[in-house]
């Protein structure tokens, strides 16, 4: 079993050798180990954004010794339905990073009309709307927003907007209901 | 003739203008009491026989403030001793230890821009400050970030819409997205020129 799988049931995911063995598959060098060559300009760019992470109720950092990829939690907001979880985000860097946008994935099942299943996220700033000069601390920052005030009209789940425009006190309820069980 | 606690009530008689009836009370002195050896009407010795006109009273009297009454002359020297400002005399070394306990004064701005200020003399001031601070260092030029890269900026490179990035950093983004990173304005390879800017390494 791979530590990306289990890391929703644990409460510490950056404990020490947390995704070691998560890394191992990429083609992409790990930055704690020693290639020879420096490190590329995108593993420079990483790292400075590491250095200067500091959104509120949010924190990620490398899983392993993998600068390409990250483990983060979000702390759901106060008001919304998703108050009090805690919900583990996964994020790739790709090679051409920050031309490229990272892939966020949840790990933590979530009851969002723009989030599905697999925990893929939709979110313009993800996808057409990516600028090299975002940073992951402002990825992290857009999908707390969008955690807070759903976007019903380009939703990944269709009947999850649907409640929401229809009967708002029942989404709510069932939010915080996975929320409960899933993000606690 | 009757009294009434000590007073007698004399008939009324007109005023000198015959506008109107005068109160006249005579005052004589209270009664005693019944064991006393003169009468309870005796009256004492000594004791306002002649009426008082009671109108005339409340015509003349006058309200005086205590600050127009004149002081004697010893009271007023005292006020003008008084009146001196008082001499403060300071103990230097328990000042030096108060000092030490508050906190640190800020200076005012002046005081950085013209150090002579409050200084006995340019020349004193001049020799401490030669022997406290050492000669100032010229301010380093300023370094500019790129912001795709976040290190200082090589060949920096501005687009038309002035947003300034490293050349290869700027020409990348625009082959993958041609947009401008920071406004998102679309642009094109010939969108792009050099610029010198201090410090930046060409």
């Amino acid at each position: 079993m791979s530590s990306s799988s289990s890391f929703p049931n644990s409460r510490f995911p950056f404990a020490a050798g947390a995704g070691a063995s998560g890394g191992s598959g990429s083609s992409v060098r790990p930055w704690g180990s020693s290639g020879g060559t420096s490190v590329s300009s995108s593993g420079k760019r990483i790292q400075k954004e590491l250095l200067d992470l500091n959104a509120s109720d949010c924190s990620a950092g490398p899983k392993g010794d993998n600068l390409y990829h990250w483990l983060s939690t979000i702390i759901g907001p106060q008001g919304s339905p998703y108050e009090g979880g805690i919900f583990f985000l996964d994020i790739v860097f790709p090679p051409d990073y920050p031309f490229k946008p990272p892939m966020v994935t949840f790990k933590t099942r979530i009851y969002h009309c723009n989030i599905d299943s697999t925990g893929k996220v939709h979110l313009d700033i993800l996808k057409d709307g990516w600028s090299p000069a975002f940073t992951i601390s402002k990825v992290l920052l857009a999908i707390k927003d969008i955690i807070s005030n759903p976007d019903p009209y380009s939703p990944l789940m269709m009947s999850i907007s649907r409640q929401y425009l229809t009967d708002r006190a029942k989404h709510d309820e069932i939010a915080a209901e996975w929320t409960m069980r899933f993000a606690r | 003739m009757n009294t009434v606690s000590g007073t007698k009530r004399a008939p009324r008689r007109q005023s000198q203008d015959g506008s109107g009836d005068k109160l006249v009370v005579i005052v004589e002195a209270s009664s005693r009491g019944v064991g006393s050896r003169r009468g309870p009407h005796a009256p004492i010795p000594g004791a306002l026989n002649s009426p008082i006109d009671v109108e005339a009273i409340e015509d003349e009297v006058q309200a005086v403030s205590p600050s127009r009454v004149p002081l004697p002359c010893i009271l007023q020297r005292r006020n003008r001793r008084t009146r001196r400002e008082p001499i403060t005399v300071v103990d230097l070394e328990v000042e030096a230890s108060r000092e030490g306990s508050k906190r640190q004064r800020v200076e005012p701005v002046g005081r950085h821009l013209y150090p002579d200020w409050g200084a006995r003399s340019s020349l004193q001031s001049n020799a401490a400050q030669t022997s406290k601070e050492p000669a100032k260092e010229v301010p380093e030029e300023p370094s500019f970030t790129c912001p795709i890269c976040w290190n200082k900026m090589e060949e920096p490179s501005t687009t038309t819409c002035g947003h300034v990035f490293c050349d290869t950093c700027i020409k990348q983004a625009i082959k993958v997205q041609k947009k401008c990173p920071t406004c998102r304005k679309g642009l094109k390879m010939n969108s792009v020129h050099r610029i010198y800017l201090p410090n930046g390494s060409s």
